[in-house]
């Protein structure tokens, strides 16, 4: 393999237009673990809901599918703040204290494969796809789609727009204070119902934002969310478990390990080289790169 | 022989020495208590003896054994059986089959479920707990639970119990109950005890000998009448008594 | 045995000859039903032995089924069938092993994760090892007839039964309730947890192994992508959710509801079929986590544990 190729601008971009998308995904996902140590199997299908609102926008109506997003990002919101209200909240005080954690694996397993197969009977199960900002630029040597542009940009802008959110903004704060210790979060008058009704709400708006920009650059379908829920927690596990910025961290590193091995190797071994990462990363060193040590049992 | 020394044992976390050289021996049938205001390391000491935790530093002996860095489950094997400062009973298990679970796989390694459960029923009876052996260990109240705590521990059919502040938030009657079955415990069972306290009474009641630990290191150790009036200890923990 | 218990015993014997005699009796469609039946119990059974008992949900069970499945394939007319279907059996407890050794040092949240990629990861190995070899899918001639299929999976069924049954009472039992409410205190009293739950997880495996070579040999026709299907996965734990997982009976039950239900839905309606089954687990995970067994069981009021 060309050594040039390796180093080119081409893949760079990839990497970066990947790393951008998964650091949205990570960070909803790792938000919603860091605050109530919940681990959403169907974040993968936030994500694949904003794509398809995106998608049924632009086919039905013509609507930019960066307006969609917006759209999608609200509906996602309030699905979040419904969610937690309606079957969360239930959960955390059920009688079955010590099984928290399974019964909301389960539950989010559940809620995962009904929405499946609700988006595969309104749409079938085939691929869907659309050509929005199709044209090419040239930036040095590589050659990037208008779309992938734009979704690394706006992308990008979330991602700096969150940053801000939990460093400058009172219930930014609160998270992470939750995150931190969620007991002396609360001793110190923080509302933590409320902000995580906020959490469910806002870590939901982020995956369809992944999903609406998303579904600019690749075909959709009903199943695709699942890899999606993997690399997030590869992200958030390499990053460290609510470790916020560590998660564009995370993001960038499970991007460049794909981009470029794909790149070495082949497109078909995308899903091993995920999945194997996955795994390791679970089990050689569940604190994350970065992550303060932590025991993983 | 004594049954438990520890040689220059210390733990860190990151750059902080929760335990910093410490040294002391227990002989079998002492009852030694180890004292210290929060934070002086007495539980942490705990968790390196019994396995929940590896020492960065130092040595722990048993029944001339090397055991530092070995896990939990060996130790409970070798007769270190310990109870938790939070309680931490199998709630959705009767409890007599928490016992039973410390019976079958702690030192005692009984062969069958139905011995296991004979001997559960003794252990229950001795602390009082015989008329709950059917409920869930959870509809247990907290004084409840630190019962079934310490008989879970002796179930194991342990050498060396480990007792962490037992009598914290039990009232004043709770304590001196509390007292008398450890001191029942310890003759009946011909057991060695080193007891975390910090209610005071209790461990001049009780102890032979007490550790005082301050800040990770040990400042002194002696009978409780020469640590009541010891300086250091007066000064880092007790302040002074008007006795 | 108690006089209760002579009863109970009495009564599974009768309906186990039941069963057995059900070839002379039905026609080959309804016998297709009660194979699947017979299928999704021990599956589901094999499952609550590990996972039921110790809390540590394998959401990835299927790819036990789907090493069987390929072990037979592979092993098709190399070795006697009587030898293929113990030897699925025993590859898919291998795969336990290795799995389950790196995988059971971590966390309960984290391995039901793990489970769920391990799964997937094994698929597509599968998969690419197929391209690899040239081959599109295996096709089998000249399997068993169903009668013989069935008589087997109902051994399969039986013996899945019996043996969450005795490891449920046994002294393996005890140590993964215990590590199941409380692993760290479950240590302190002498359990090795991750030893007792790699034993679990091998003998879970093993079960669904061989009823992977048995539908295999039912289907005639090997693909990777349906032999390792989540939905395979997916469907066992609702069912011991649903039933309920503590006990024998409660996969049993859970298993025969589904059987009903996806008798009047699946071939109609495969997503409509999902989404009740969706629906279901959330309802149950919500609102009767101990399932309809265990709901039976706290109405009748506390008995013996």
């Amino acid at each position: 393999m060309d050594l040039s190729v390796i180093l080119s601008g081409q893949l760079l971009a990839s990497v970066l237009v990947l790393a951008s998308l998964y650091a949205l995904v990570a960070i909803g996902l790792n938000l919603v673990y860091g605050t109530m140590r919940l681990l959403n199997v169907a974040h993968g299908e936030l994500v694949m809901l904003g794509g398809y609102v995106a998608y049924w926008g632009f086919a039905q109506w013509g609507i930019s599918p960066l307006i969609s997003a917006l759209f999608a990002m609200a509906v996602a919101a309030a699905a979040g703040a419904l969610i937690y209200i309606a079957v969360i909240r239930r959960l955390f005080r059920s009688r079955f204290q010590a099984r928290v954690e399974a019964n909301s694996l389960l539950v989010f397993f559940g809620i995962s494969i009904i929405v499946q197969n609700v988006t595969a009977l309104a749409f079938t199960a085939n691929n869907r796809g659309y050509s929005y900002l199709d044209d090419v630029i040239a930036i040095g040597d590589a050659r990037i789609a208008a779309n992938r542009l734009a979704a690394l940009a706006v992308a990008s802008v979330a991602c700096f727009a969150c940053a801000l959110f939990f460093r400058f903004a009172r219930s930014g704060m609160a998270m992470r204070a939750i995150i931190q210790h969620r007991e002396a979060a609360a001793l110190v008058g923080i509302d933590v119902d409320r902000i995580n009704l906020q959490v469910f709400a806002l870590g939901f708006a982020l995956a369809a934002l992944a999903g609406a920009l998303i579904s600019m650059t690749q075909t959709i379908s009903p199943f695709m969310g699942f890899p999606f829920t993997v690399s997030g927690f590869v992200i958030i596990i390499l990053g460290g478990l609510g470790n916020l910025p560590g998660s564009i961290f995370g993001a960038t590193i499970l991007a460049a390990v794909e981009v470029y091995g794909v790149t070495l190797i082949s497109p078909s071994f995308r899903s091993i080289l995920v999945y194997g990462v996955f795994i390791a990363a679970l089990v050689l060193r569940p604190q994350g790169l970065l992550g303060r040590p932590i025991k993983a049992r | 022989m004594t049954l438990l020394r520890l040689e220059n044992v210390g733990k860190s976390y990151g750059g902080v020495a929760a335990l910093r050289g410490l040294s002391f021996a227990v002989d079998p049938g002492e009852i030694v208590g180890l004292m210290g205001a929060n934070g002086a390391g007495k539980t942490t000491a705990f968790s390196l003896i019994a396995g929940t935790q590896r020492p960065s530093d130092g040595e722990i002996w048993f029944d001339g054994r090397r055991i530092d860095g070995q896990p939990a489950y060996a130790a409970a094997r070798m007769g270190i059986a310990r109870t938790f400062q939070i309680v931490r009973p199998f709630g959705g298990l009767r409890v007599i089959d928490n016992l039973v679970v410390a019976a079958l796989y702690g030192h005692a390694r009984e062969r069958s479920r139905g011995v296991a459960e004979d001997r559960a029923r003794e252990i229950l009876g001795e602390v009082g707990l015989a008329r709950d052996a059917a409920r869930l260990a959870q509809t247990l109240t907290l004084a409840g639970r630190k019962r079934l705590e310490i008989a879970r521990a002796i179930a194991t059919g342990p050498r060396l119990l480990l007792l962490d502040e037992v009598l914290a938030g039990l009232t004043a009657s709770e304590v001196v109950e509390a007292l008398d079955l450890i001191r029942a415990i310890h003759r009946r069972r011909n057991l060695t005890l080193v007891v975390i306290e910090h209610v005071m009474r209790a461990l001049t009641q009780l102890c032979n000998r007490i550790v005082v630990l301050h800040h990770g290191e040990k400042i002194t150790e002696g009978s409780p009448a020469e640590i009541l009036v010891d300086q250091r200890v007066i000064d880092s923990y007790i302040g002074a008594t008007k006795r | 045995m108690t006089r209760r218990g002579q009863s109970v015993v009495a009564l599974a014997l009768a309906g186990v000859a039941l069963f057995a005699l059900l070839p002379l009796v039905v026609g080959p469609y309804a016998l297709g039903i009660g194979l699947g039946l017979l299928m999704w119990i021990a599956l589901a059974e094999s499952w609550a032995m590990f996972s039921g008992l110790s809390g540590y949900i394998s959401l990835g069970h299927a790819v036990f089924y789907g090493v069987g499945a390929y072990a037979t394939v592979l092993l098709w007319q190399v070795v006697p069938l009587w030898l293929a279907i113990p030897l699925s059996g025993v590859a898919a407890g291998l795969l336990a092993v290795c799995l389950g050794w790196p995988c059971l040092r971590v966390r309960g949240a984290y391995f039901v994760i793990l489970t769920l990629g391990v799964s997937e990861v094994v698929k597509y190995i599968v998969i690419r090892t197929e391209a690899a070899l040239g081959r599109q899918g295996r096709l089998l001639i000249g399997t068993p007839s169903l009668t013989i299929l069935f008589e087997a999976m109902l051994v399969l069924a039986v013996v899945s039964m019996i043996v969450l049954y005795m490891v449920r009472s046994s002294k393996l039992g005890a140590g993964l309730l215990a590590i199941r409410e409380d692993e760290v205190a479950a240590e302190a009293v002498g359990v090795n947890a991750t030893a007792l739950k790699l034993l679990a997880f091998t003998l879970s495996a093993l079960i669904p192994g061989m009823v992977g070579g048995l539908m295999i040999l039912r289907s005639t026709y090997f693909e990777p992508l349906q032999a390792f299907s989540p939905t395979t996965s997916f469907t066992i734990v609702t069912i011991a959710i649903l039933g309920g997982t503590d006990e024998v009976p409660g996969p049993l039950l859970g298993a025969v509801l589904l059987v009903l239900m996806s008798e009047l839905l699946w071939a109609r309606a495969p997503e409509v079929y999902m989404i009740i089954l969706g629906v279901l687990l959330v309802a149950f995970v919500l609102f009767l986590p101990e399932g309809l067994l265990g709901r039976a069981q706290r109405l009748r009021g506390p008995a013996k544990s």
